[in-house]
């Protein structure tokens, strides 16, 4: 699965990526050995930063950044020429949880809209705006959302009463509907490649496990079973697979699984934390945050 | 619990009725002793000759930390796995596994316990020992160390590393400086960066100045006649004495030394991790290591914000979960752990006490918007190095973690033990009027 010692990393590396993630990794890795077995920078800042996700095609990765002690800033890397620029260069409050649909045109975020009150926001990808949900009274805010395939439906995880649940919200806001009901936490919802199912992360059965169910809602399937955190699930883009963050093995580090649950393995071997695993569009890579060095940085990690 | 050690059998005369009354009641008649004889034992060296007071503001979840309570109902137990500890029977959350691993050098305290539901009066009391109100503010463990020191090569004896004082979204922390020791023993203040880049507010009021343009302070004074309007703007006080520790860093190039970073390996300031809190704690340890008698380490104003649209640390109303497992423990375990080794590989350990606690621990059932609020009558709190017995778990709370099982450990113990293990015992508290009727915690010791 994992090559950090094939020396013919490198090349093949090139080969299999997108034209423009070639360009992005020449960019920042003119100083790395040719053959280098590690996983590739695709940032350099160490600013910290939160859920990178694809923007439709290989060509753009989208994620949170704290550019300032008070404020998250969706940042856009533009992995043709490297260049990173913020996504709304004049928001004065925090974005963050970016999400596309699987063809890049509707694009869904967080948006602090108050003390402690976070909206869900639904865009086309040209900027206009589809549609919100609001948060409840008081301290309120979604998480995680998630685009469905067809572009009909955002999936997000919203607490109250003491669980926090998933919710199923059409793209201009409307049509609430509750997908879970269970104890505990369910979050980081994200469709399947078709759109029939959806994979989350719970606490319904102690700690976060992952699950899948149906996308409108019903049982869900625990597909891992151990100690520690299993969360942030993400269906490959063929549906096959998914990759997530496990502390299974004593700190964050980024698995692979077939979607049934079986033959999870270990993709990153870091001391310091991988997290927040992306799959590119091609289903051969993954883009994840990682701590190495003590900064944080988007890295490519190749796949078998 | 009982400082018997720290009475001086010379001072005895100058110990006033009501305060011989207030010595003659910590004294542990149990064991027989009269006062005068434990007036005769002789003063006790400071083990500590630093303190770093890592303040957790805005209060971490106790259970989601280093309290856990595995076999609570889920709307109590939360998400987080349980993992072993150092310490025979010690466990934390799987949120803080190098913190975790290295147990073996601090004793943990699970029953500490605050009056105060709010963050600015529990930040006093966490600071001071005391309730905010009625008045007047007593002083900050921090000010009534650095009054029994004095300042070391041109260093400040209280420094408090934060983004300005430290407050919430409505105001300060009361307790923050000198309190009724004065503002001339209010820290000075000092921010970094999470590339390192140290800010020291009352230096760069002086910007464009340097010693040679400056001669003496009355001269400088002359210069700047907005500096108190300055200062009044970031929320000082004090700026006569953020002024003096600003002229004294100004003039002493050695001094400011301790505050660059960048004469620390890339090595070193990526095993703190390159936060604000990382960063801040690598100072810390400079800060120490240049002889600085006492440090307020602050998570928060404001080093890893936020909830969103919100900023303090570790109050968590929203997004408890998320923030922890995101963002406050792995920069936490990650700082931390970092500065409990490299105080060891610089030997400073035995001289430096490290206390990190917050002002009250978080509700234990989890609340509607599934997280946790404000909970004052349960808390904890680490302690290292200066003296501490490692390896002990003092206290703990009940299977909820909602009330302690045994005896609360109030915040003026916490004072209280801090200034024994620096230096000042019983007699020389009494004689500064400070802490009046703290106890040393024992189990400590």
């Amino acid at each position: 699965m994992k090559r950090w010692h094939d020396p013919r990393f490198a090349a093949e590396l090139a080969r299999r990526v997108g034209r423009g993630f070639v360009a992005a990794t020449l960019v920042f890795t003119v100083a790395l050995p040719a053959l280098a077995a590690e996983p590739v920078a695709l940032t350099r800042d160490g600013r910290f930063k939160l859920g990178p996700v694809f923007a439709g095609t290989g060509r753009e990765v989208v994620y949170a950044e704290l550019a300032t002690p008070m404020l998250y800033r969706l940042m856009r890397l533009n992995a043709n020429d490297g260049s990173i620029e913020a996504v709304h260069p004049d928001a004065t409050t925090s974005e963050l949880d970016p999400a596309f649909s699987a063809d890049g045109k509707v694009f869904a975020f967080l948006k602090t809209v108050g003390t402690l009150r976070v909206n869900l926001e639904i865009h086309e990808r040209s900027g206009a705006k589809l549609g919100e949900v609001p948060p409840g009274g008081g301290f309120s805010g979604m998480r995680s959302p998630a685009v469905s395939p067809d572009r009909q439906h955002v999936v997000y995880s919203f607490a109250e009463g003491g669980r926090q649940h998933l919710f199923q919200v059409r793209v201009d806001g409307s049509e609430k509907r509750t997908l879970t009901d269970s104890r505990g936490i369910n979050n980081w919802p994200t469709y399947s490649h078709d759109g029939r199912e959806i994979v989350f992360g719970s606490s319904r059965d102690g700690d976060f496990e992952i699950y899948r169910m149906p996308a409108g809602g019903g049982d869900a399937i625990r597909l891992t079973h151990t100690a520690g955190q299993d969360i942030r699930p993400k269906f490959s883009p063929d549906g096959k697979r998914i990759a997530f963050t496990s502390h299974r093995d004593g700190n964050a580090e980024i698995y692979v699984m077939n979607a049934d649950g079986s033959s999870p393995q270990r993709i990153t071997e870091s001391p310091d934390r991988d997290d927040y695993p992306e799959w590119h569009p091609d289903g051969r890579q993954l883009v994840i945050v990682s701590e190495r060095s003590g900064k944080f940085d988007l890295y490519l990690v190749a796949l078998d | 619990m009982f400082d018997i050690g720290s009475f001086r059998a010379r001072t005895c005369g100058t110990t006033g009725r009501r305060s011989f009354l207030r010595l003659a009641g910590s004294v542990p008649l149990a064991l027989g002793l009269s006062p005068l004889a434990a007036m005769s034992v002789e003063p006790r060296r400071p083990r500590a000759k630093s303190v770093i007071f890592v303040f957790l503001w805005g209060a971490p979840s106790h259970l989601d930390t280093c309290d856990p309570k595995p076999d609570a109902p889920s709307e109590y137990r939360g998400p987080f796995s349980s993992i072993a500890t150092r310490t025979p029977g010690l466990f934390f959350t799987e949120l803080l596994p190098r913190i975790a691993q290295r147990s073996d050098r601090f004793s943990i305290i699970r029953s500490h316990a605050t009056t105060e539901p709010g963050h600015p009066d529990a930040g006093t009391a966490a600071l001071t020992g005391f309730k905010e109100l009625p008045g007047p503010v007593q002083p900050n463990f921090g000010s009534i160390v650095a009054k029994h020191r004095s300042q070391h090569g041109g260093l400040p004896a209280f420094i408090s590393l934060a983004r300005g004082v430290v407050m919430d979204s409505g105001r300060r922390i009361e307790g923050y400086g000198g309190g009724t020791l004065s503002q001339a023993y209010d820290p000075l203040l000092a921010g970094c960066s999470a590339e390192g880049g140290v800010d020291i507010p009352a230096l760069r009021l002086m910007d464009g100045l340097n010693p040679l343009r400056v001669r003496d302070r009355a001269k400088l004074v002359e210069q700047l006649d907005d500096v108190p309007r300055a200062l009044d703007r970031l929320g000082f006080d004090s700026w006569n004495r953020n002024f003096q520790s600003a002229y004294d860093l100004l003039l002493n190039p050695v001094a400011r030394q301790a505050f660059d970073l960048t004469r620390e390996s890339e090595a070193t300031r990526a095993r703190y991790g390159y936060t604000v809190f990382g960063q801040s704690s690598l100072l810390a340890r400079r800060l120490v290591e240049a002889g600085v008698p006492y440090v307020q380490l602050n998570y928060s104003r404001h080093p890893e914000a936020i909830n969103p649209g919100f900023e303090f640390g570790w109050d968590t109303h929203l997004y408890n979960f998320e923030l922890l497992q995101d963002q406050h423990c792995p920069i936490l375990d990650r700082a931390f752990s970092a500065l409990l080794d490299d105080l060891h590989d610089h030997g400073l350990t035995d001289q430096t006490l490290v206390v990190m606690m917050g002002e009250f621990g978080r509700t234990p059932r989890i609340s509607a918007n599934s997280s946790r609020d404000h909970w004052p009558p349960c808390y904890f709190s680490i302690w290292s190095g200066g003296g501490v017995q490692p390896g002990r778990v003092i206290g703990a709370s009940d299977k909820l973690g909602e009330y302690p099982t045994s005896a609360p450990i109030p915040p003026l113990m916490v004072g209280t033990t801090i200034a024994e293990l620096a230096g000042l015992d019983t007699q020389t508290r009494v004689e500064m009027n400070v802490l009046n009727g703290g106890h040393v915690i024992d189990g400590l010791l």
